[in-house]
Parts: structure tokens; C-alpha cells; sequence
């Protein structure tokens, strides 16, 4: 081989546009070496950790059609009963039972009520029950969890015995000492579901803060002099937020469903409000006749369970930082 | 090629051909091309040592030779030939076969080549009884302790009921070479086989590599980032930067001549200890080419302090400095030559050795 | 002068002395990690300290900047016992001595801009505020070969080498006089390594810094520091200025050491003459009694394994814990 000469496809080919038979002199100038400021450049752009987090959810369909669905049952909960002239109390004696059709979209119930209307009525109460206890949950978790997690030691030893007597507690009968004592309604039922329900966010938390306290982005601040609080609210929180939140969205289903079990025994949501629960629990009573009326709320108990399910799993891919590039 | 056409080459015929292998992966943040047209080859009984840092395309190279990159979401293209056999091709059913038996693989990190909750002797006459069904139980644990012994485990014939766990770094590694090597494979890749043990471990698992391969014949693809493991045990070298190869010779050459200045800067930026403290330490500026978005011509351009105008414009192709030594890098080609004639060492060291 | 900056001058800046660091695990057993080191760093110099997994050199160097209490023994800084110190002095003991940690990709919280992680230190002590603040996080950046833009950007945008810059110019913004670097480059490519080193000693040079340069990598340390340590299971095994160490390996392990470190050139590495130890990097819990090389020493007698010995000088600064030695 004659020095120099060229072998392309020893080491790679070429696929420039030059013409490489006959290659321009001034190509072989030297060009002075610019500053390391050009090798140090960073070429993409530059994104925030909810920036990136929402363009990752973005690309996972399954995770977007459960946040669509979801996002049409709220719109759909606050617009659904202005869609129809009647109110989801009124009863009307002449269109008892009757199923689906052009003057009710779902038909009625056994007293004649509109079950559009109150489908859509219930989902405000539904859906705001289970946001505002999975919301409370977390945030009693964040708190208890994070302060064992982080001083460890005997406080946490202590709370994690706390844990593990109230997890062995079944919640049934918890919800039913507080209707006893607190009687019936939404505000009992919302305590009942918060009084055992925090323990597995705080687990999740305390997990989480038992890793990152350890890391050595903690131990740097801490060398350099920073408190507690300024560790936990600057370095702990911001890195457990994403988990936090996907926490959340998947405890949504479970208090949802909560809700409606408890109504449906009798002992949450009380008439004439209406929940997601109670209208099962109505229908359950005329299944035979009117079987709509238990399948239609079922439905959307179901469905908006799945669609969470499926938003937290995307959420939880999306936020992990692990995966950014 | 130059290696196997050159006269009188003592490696022989060739074991191994890669020929423009493209190997690209579709993330949400775009394409990464990984590797961006590579060559090279290994011949019997010869190691070739594929020396690179990190996001050089090395790791990605030797899996795909091993075929254990899933295909899509990686998109593959070129050759890859076993003894003038197609390995990209082959059905999953041959290559398995062929994997274990023919061609050996060591990771780095030992936990991940063994299963945690099986015996190691268990994991080896596995392999073994895999391979060659007429191997009965009996004299597949035989030569389960004949190879533990080879690799220098004391007491093999104990060691057998033992986990993973229970061993220390350097066992564990001596195990996953035991397993590699029991078949007899013709060719070893290892993947960083010792950068996560301490240094006379290191000493040791490469003694025990080059016996191996001397008593068994077997052609070994080290890939590494350390140039004292490359000299240690490499006949030749294949020199990666952004998914290409961009020098490749006998490891004389490229230790005492290099050519292409990455390669130049990489033997420079590391202390040797029989040099004294005023030894100039290079340190290349800058950092490797996003992968995501590779510059149009040299990857290496952005960083280099000899870059021509052409440079920045167009790949260079390879070209040859002898018989087996070839670098891909503009300043070879006729004209760079006939204006500024071929670098010196010092050239290529001084102009890449700015902080001091 | 006064008597007492007098001796604080004389006195080395950072310095350990007989240093004992225990751990009880569960079940009774105690990982004796550091078991007796004593060494100090002088003011403006680097010291190195080397050895495998498992040795005790990072938890010594975490000791030295108070991060672990000792055991038993004491570390002194600019002439003072730092348990004894009083709030005040502890105070500016923590800003003095700093720290470098070992991996990039862990050692910056994720969910900070770059800007606020090198202000940190600046935030927590109130040196600056507002566009003060902004002007010494630039220059800061700057001194660690960083752009101004850099400021507004998020860990993960940026490689190894340049997040353990983010590190170091962190470290310097308290205005440090000793810094512990506990393998600062083994998680850093080839070439970037290199890159760290030179910004490391040309700090040094331009701000008066103090090193303790721990590393597992011994042709680094030789390379960066005057004087090098070498140790073993806990315990110091030699210590010498770097080229005498190289030149004149007393102890066996060292000398093991330095034979098994291959050597980038094909020629003279397959001419070598290895020492290989046999047997593994044995654990540091509840070691046995005598020299805790004994059981891989090719020299070891039977007086090694009833007595630890100790770091005697030979000379030079030289000194070596070896019965077979002296």
C-alpha cells in the first residue's frame, strides 16, 4: 500500500458531498484552534426537570388516553348536568325505570330521577373525594415519613411500629368506628379514609428519604454547612416530589373506590347528594328491572380507576430522573 | 485489509470480520448513533484490543457481534462474519449455539453474568451440557472442576455447591471466565473484564487471560479503556472515538508511533509511573461529539489542535502507514502530506498539550 | 508574631494523629476502617493518599474534614485538636476544610440549576447577595474553566468532567484552605481525567490550596502529590516524597503495588517481572492480630503475625511499618 493512499472501507466509509477525487488545496489549511468554549458548548436546549417530565408523558400514548379520559370526566362533571334542563333531585313520577334514551341520555332511576344528570353530579363528588384523600394522605405521609426517614434512629423506629399496627388494622372496620362515632356523611367518611390511609405514602417517603439522605449531593451541603431544613426543603423535597406525585395519581383509584364501597354499604355519601357509590348502591336495588342503572356508574368507577392507573404509570416513568438523558 | 494481506503474517486466516457495521437506537430525545460505519477483524489465536472512553461505541460493537442487542429498538446494518459465516443474520436458534461454544463473553461487573440463585458448578455444566448433549452429568462436573482449577479457584471440587455471593471480586471474575472459556471457544470478547477490581487483582485476572489464551489457542477482543491493560495483553489495537475506528495497528506501532492525535492525547493524558512529575499530563479539551447529532465530518475535529479545513467538512476515510497500520485522518492523505508533511510525535502531543 | 500564630505556622495545616476509626456492625462484629494512621499535609501541599478497596483512605479523608468523629486519636487542624474546638472555630473549621466527591453523576442534586448549587455555600454562610452573588458564581465558574451561560443549566445537560468542575467550584466557593479530593477522576474518562488534574494543581497554585489526593490509582497520585501514602486494611504501610516511593518501594506491598500497575508501552510491560500476590484484598472486620499484610506477604515471619509494626523512619522522609524492613 503506498503511503497515503487512500482505503476507504478499511476504517469506514465516507458519506460527504465532497468530491473526493479531487479535493480543493485549500482544504488543507490549517484552521486555528478556536477556544475550548466551542467544545463546551451544549447544543440542545435547555429544559426544565416538569419540562422534560411532560415531553416524556407526551410520548407515551397509553399514559395520555388515560390523562384525556380523565380530563373529559371532569370537564364532563362540571358542564354534564348543565347539558340537560333537569336537576339531578327532581323526581318525576311518569319516567320511572325507564332505560336510555332521547329524553334521558341514561335513563332514570327507580324514583324517575335523570341518571345523566345525576351520573355527573355524583362525579363531582366522587372525584373530589378521592383527589382530596389521596392529597391528605400524601401529605401526612410526606411529613411522618420524611421526618423517620431523615432523623432516623429511635423517632423512626417508633413510627415505623406506628405503621405497622395501623396497616394491620382493616380499613372497613376503622370507616365504621368513625360513622359510629362521627355518624354518616362526607366528613366522616373522608377521616375515616385518611386515619390508615397515610401509612403507605409515609413508607414510600421514608424509603425515598433513607436512599437520598446518603447521596452525596446531601453530604456536599452538609459539608458545606447547611441545616436540616435547608436539606430537607432544598435537596429531599424537590427529589421526592416527582414520587410524591405519582403516588398520588395512583392513590386517586383507591380512595375513589373507597368511596364508593363505602357508600355502597350504607355508610359514606348520604341522599339526596350523590356519589358514584350511592347511585350503585341504588342500582344494585333494581338490578333485575333496570340494569342500567348499576352498569352505567360502575362504568365510570372503573373507568376513571383505569385511566389513573394508566396516567400514574406513565407519570412514574416520566418523572423518574433516572431516565432523563 | 492490511493484516491478512501482508506476506508472511504469522496470525493466520481470520476469525472475525466486521465490515461497515452502523448501529443506531431511536430514544425519545431522537437517534443515538452509536456506531457510525466500523471495520475490523481478529484473527486465531491473536487479541485485539478495542480501546476507547465512554460513549465511544466499543460496548455497543461487541454485543452486537454477540448479537445480544435487541433489534429493534437498535437498527443494525453491515456485516459481521465468524469464519466467513453471517452472524447478523443467522436465526436466533444458531446463534445461541454459537454463543458459549464458539464465541465466550466476559462482562465487567461479575454479578451480572451470574445467576445469584444457582450453585456456579450448577452454571457451568449448564452451559457445558447445553452446548454438547453427550456429555453426561458426571463428566460435565469433571470439567467443571477441571476448568475452576485452570482459572485458579483452590479446592474446585468444593467450590461447586457454592453462590455468587459468596465469592470475593476476583473469584467472581475467575468463575465468569471459567464459564467462558469451558467450552473451548475460538473467540473470548471481554468487556472491560477488570476495571471494577483492584489493581493486583488485575494483575492477577490478566495473567490468568494471557496463559488462557496462549494454552488454548482462543483469539481474544478486549475492550478497554486502560492503555496499561492494552500493552499488557494486545497484539493489535483498534482505536475508537464516537463510533468509529480511528487508528488500528499492531500494538508496537500505535504505542510508539500513533498516528491519529487522539490517540496521540490519550497515551499522553495518563502519568506513566517510570516518568518523573514534570511529565506533561495532556488533556483534551472539550468533551466527545453528541451522539445524537454528530458533526459532518472528523468526530474529532471540534477538539483537535492540527485540524485542517477539510476537516470540519468531510469524514476521512482510512489510510494506510504501512502494512498494518492505518489511521483515519486527513493529515495522511496526499495532499495534507505533500503541504505539511506527516506530523511528528511532538507535533501531535504538543499542539493537544495546552494547560501547561 | 505572637507565640501562638507562631506555632500555627510551624505547624502542619492539616494533620492525623494515631487515628482510630471503629464501626460496630450488627452482631457484634467491628470493621476496624482506619486503625492507627497518623500523617500530615503542610500547608499549600498535596499530600497522596493510595491503596485498594477496603483500605480506610476515604474514611480517613472524611475524618479529616469532620465528618466522621474519631474513634480514638485525634485530627488536628492548623495546629488544633477540631473536637476540641469551640462553636466559632468549628464554624470556620467546617468552611476551611472541604471536600471533593468521587462520583459526578451523584454529587449534584439533580433538581438545582448549576447557579444555585455553586452559590450554595455563598447562600448558606451569606458571603454575597444579588448581583454580588451573580458576579462571584461567575467567576467561580470561570475559575473551573466554566461559561457564564452555564449558570442557568441543570446537572444532566452537562458530562463527567464538567459536573466534577460544578463540584470543585463549589468546594471553593467558601474560600477553603484544605480540600480533600476522595477519587475525584476514577469515574471520569481517560482523557477528561487529565483535564482535572491540571485544573486541581493550577488552583492549587493560584489560590494557595492544600490537597489530600485520595485515589486507588497510584500513577496519579505519584504524579500529583509530593509526598504519598500507602495503605493497607486501615493502617499506613509506607510514606515517602513520590519519587523515592517509586524509586525505592520498602514495603512488600508497595511493592506489589507498583508491580502490578501495568505500564502503557508494550515492550517494557511484557519484559516486566510481576510480583502477584496471591489471595484476595482480605475484609477489614474483626482483622486478625499482627501485621495485616501477613497472610499475602512473601516475606512474612513468624513475628509478623503476632505484632503490628510500627511506621518507622528510614531517612528522606521515608518511612515504612515492616518487620523486614530495618
Amino acid at each position: 500500500m503506498k503511503h497515503g493512499e487512500n482505503m476507504a472501507g478499511a476504517l469506514g466509509a465516507q458519506d460527504s458531498p465532497l468530491d473526493l477525487d479531487d479535493l480543493g488545496e485549500e482544504l488543507f489549511e490549517e484552521v486555528p484552534r478556536g477556544d475550548s468554549g466551542e467544545a463546551d458548548r451544549i447544543v440542545r436546549p435547555c429544559l426544565t426537570y416538569w419540562q422534560d417530565a411532560w415531553l416524556r408523558l407526551r410520548k407515551n400514548k397509553i399514559a395520555m388516553i388515560g390523562l384525556g379520559l380523565l380530563a373529559f370526566y371532569i370537564i364532563m362533571s362540571l358542564v354534564g348536568p348543565l347539558m340537560v334542563s333537569y336537576d339531578f333531585r327532581a323526581i318525576d313520577e311518569a319516567q320511572m325505570d325507564s332505560g336510555p334514551g332521547p329524553l334521558h341520555w341514561f335513563g332514570t332511576d327507580t324514583l324517575g330521577r335523570d341518571m345523566w344528570a345525576r351520573v355527573w353530579v355524583g362525579a363531582r363528588v366522587s372525584l373530589s373525594i378521592g383527589f382530596l384523600a389521596a392529597s391528605l394522605n400524601a401529605l401526612i405521609g410526606v411529613c411522618v415519613g420524611g421526618v423517620s426517614g431523615y432523623f432516623g434512629g429511635r423517632l423512626d423506629m417508633a413510627i415505623m411500629r406506628l405503621i405497622d399496627v395501623l396497616s394491620g388494622i382493616p380499613s372497613l372496620i376503622v370507616a365504621i368506628l368513625v360513622m359510629v362515632v362521627m355518624g354518616a356523611g362526607i366528613a366522616p367518611l373522608v377521616i375515616a379514609m385518611i386515619i390508615v390511609g397515610w401509612v403507605g405514602s409515609a413508607r414510600l417517603v421514608r424509603g425515598q428519604m433513607l436512599q437520598l439522605k446518603n447521596q452525596e449531593y446531601v453530604l456536599a451541603a452538609r459539608k458545606l454547612g447547611a441545616s436540616d431544613a435547608r436539606i430537607i426543603f432544598r435537596h429531599l423535597i424537590p427529589n421526592t416530589i416527582g414520587l410524591i406525585l405519582t403516588n398520588v395519581t395512583m392513590a386517586v383509584p383507591y380512595a375513589i373506590f373507597n368511596e364508593a364501597f363505602l357508600s355502597f354499604i350504607g355508610l359514606g355519601v348520604q341522599p339526596p347528594a350523590a356519589s358514584w357509590g350511592l347511585l350503585a348502591r341504588y342500582g344494585a336495588q333494581s338490578f333485575r328491572v333496570a340494569p342500567w342503572q348499576l352498569f352505567i356508574p360502575a362504568f365510570f368507577i372503573s373507568t376513571t380507576m383505569l385511566s389513573l392507573y394508566l396516567l400514574g404509570d406513565g407519570l412514574r416513568d416520566a418523572l423518574d430522573p433516572k431516565l432523563r438523558s | 485489509m492490511p493484516n491478512s494481506e501482508a506476506k508472511g503474517s504469522r496470525a493466520g486466516s481470520k476469525l472475525i470480520e466486521v465490515e461497515g457495521l452502523r448501529v443506531s437506537f431511536s430514544t425519545y430525545g431522537g437517534t443515538v448513533k452509536a456506531v457510525r460505519g466500523i471495520s475490523l477483524s481478529v484473527s486465531k489465536g491473536e487479541c485485539l484490543a478495542v480501546v476507547g472512553e465512554s460513549g465511544c461505541g466499543k460496548s455497543v460493537t461487541a454485543q452486537t457481534i454477540m448479537r445480544i442487542i435487541p433489534s429493534p429498538p437498535a437498527a443494525i446494518e453491515g456485516s459481521v462474519r465468524l469464519e466467513g459465516r453471517e452472524l447478523l443474520t443467522l436465526p436466533e436458534r444458531k446463534m445461541r449455539s454459537l454463543r458459549g461454544s464458539e464465541i465466550g463473553m466476559i462482562f465487567q461487573d461479575p454479578m451480572t453474568s451470574l445467576d445469584p440463585t444457582m450453585p456456579i458448578g450448577k452454571q457451568i455444566t449448564e452451559g457445558l451440557r447445553e452446548h454438547d448433549r453427550s456429555v453426561s452429568r458426571a463428566q460435565a462436573r469433571e470439567r467443571a472442576v477441571e476448568v475452576l482449577a485452570t482459572v485458579g479457584i483452590p479446592e474446585p471440587e468444593r467450590q461447586l455447591k457454592r453462590y455468587a455471593y459468596e465469592f470475593s471480586g476476583g473469584m467472581r471474575q475467575r468463575v465468569v471466565i471459567a464459564m467462558a472459556v469451558v467450552c473451548k471457544p475460538k473467540l473470548l470478547i471481554a468487556d472491560e473484564p477488570t476495571t471494577a477490581l483492584d489493581v493486583t487483582i488485575q494483575a492477577q485476572i490478566l495473567d490468568l487471560m494471557r496463559s488462557l489464551k496462549d494454552e488454548l489457542g482462543t483469539a481474544v477482543l478486549l475492550i478497554t479503556h486502560d492503555m496499561g491493560v492494552v500493552s499488557n495483553m494486545a497484539d493489535r489495537i483498534a482505536v475508537f472515538y464516537a463510533g468509529e475506528v480511528v487508528e488500528e495497528g499492531r500494538a508496537e506501532e500505535v504505542f510508539e508511533s500513533p498516528a491519529h492525535p487522539y490517540t496521540a492525547a490519550l497515551l499522553r493524558s495518563r502519568p506513566r509511573l517510570d516518568r518523573d512529575r514534570n511529565q506533561c499530563l495532556v488533556s483534551i479539551p472539550g468533551s466527545p461529539p453528541d451522539l445524537f447529532a454528530p458533526p459532518p465530518g472528523c468526530a474529532f475535529a471540534p477538539r483537535c489542535g492540527l485540524a485542517l479545513e477539510i476537516c470540519r467538512r468531510a469524514r476521512p476515510a482510512g489510510f494506510a502507514l504501512g502494512e498494518s497500520h492505518a489511521a483515519s485522518c486527513w493529515l495522511y492523505h496526499a495532499k495534507a502530506l505533500a503541504r505539511h508533511g506527516a506530523p511528528s510525535r511532538g507535533k501531535l502531543e504538543m499542539e493537544a498539550c495546552r494547560d501547561r | 508574631m505572637t507565640a501562638e500564630a507562631a506555632r500555627a505556622a510551624a505547624a502542619p495545616l492539616a494533620e492525623a494523629r494515631d487515628l482510630k476509626l471503629y464501626f460496630h456492625l450488627a452482631g457484634g462484629a467491628v470493621l476496624k476502617a482506619v486503625d492507627g494512621v497518623s500523617l500530615s499535609i503542610a500547608e499549600g501541599r498535596t499530600v497522596g493518599l493510595v491503596g485498594e478497596s477496603g483500605c480506610g483512605k476515604s474514611t480517613t479523608g472524611r475524618a479529616l474534614v469532620g465528618m466522621y468523629e474519631p474513634t480514638a486519636g485525634s485530627v488536628l487542624f492548623k495546629g488544633k485538636d477540631i473536637g476540641s474546638l469551640d462553636k466559632a472555630e468549628r464554624g470556620e473549621f467546617a468552611r476551611h476544610a472541604q471536600m471533593i466527591f468521587q462520583d459526578p453523576y451523584s454529587s449534584l442534586n439533580p433538581r438545582m440549576t448549576v447557579g444555585d448549587i455553586v452559590g450554595e455555600g455563598i447562600d448558606i454562610h451569606r458571603l454575597y447577595a444579588g448581583r454580588e452573588r451573580m458576579e462571584r458564581i461567575w467567576e467561580l465558574l470561570g475559575l473551573v474553566g466554566l461559561a457564564k451561560e452555564h449558570a442557568n443549566r441543570f446537572p444532566h445537560e452537562f458530562s463527567g468532567g464538567q459536573r466534577q468542575r460544578i463540584g470543585i467550584a463549589r468546594s471553593l466557593a467558601v474560600e477553603p484552605r484544605f480540600i480533600v479530593c476522595d477519587e475525584p477522576i476514577s469515574a471520569l474518562d481517560v482523557s477528561i481525567q487529565s483535564q482535572i488534574v491540571n485544573l486541581l494543581a493550577s488552583l492549587q497554585a493560584r489560590l494557595g490550596l492544600t490537597y489530600l489526593f485520595i485515589s486507588h490509582d497510584l500513577s496519579m497520585v505519584k504524579y500529583i502529590s509530593e509526598t504519598v501514602c500507602v495503605m493497607y486494611l486501615g493502617a499506613l504501610a509506607e510514606t515517602a516524597p513520590s519519587e523515592e516511593l517509586y524509586e525505592r518501594p520498602l514495603h512488600p506491598y508497595t511493592q506489589a503495588l507498583l508491580s502490578a500497575i501495568p505500564i502503557a508501552d508494550p515492550r517494557a510491560e511484557r519484559a516486566r517481572q510481576r510480583i502477584l500476590l496471591s489471595g484476595d484484598v482480605p475484609s477489614p472486620v474483626d482483622p486478625p492480630p499482627g501485621c495485616r499484610f501477613a497472610p499475602r506477604c512473601p516475606r512474612a515471619m513468624g513475628r509478623c503475625r503476632e505484632a503490628a509494626p510500627e511506621l518507622r523512619d528510614v531517612g528522606g522522609g521515608h518511612r515504612v511499618a515492616c518487620h523486614a524492613v530495618g
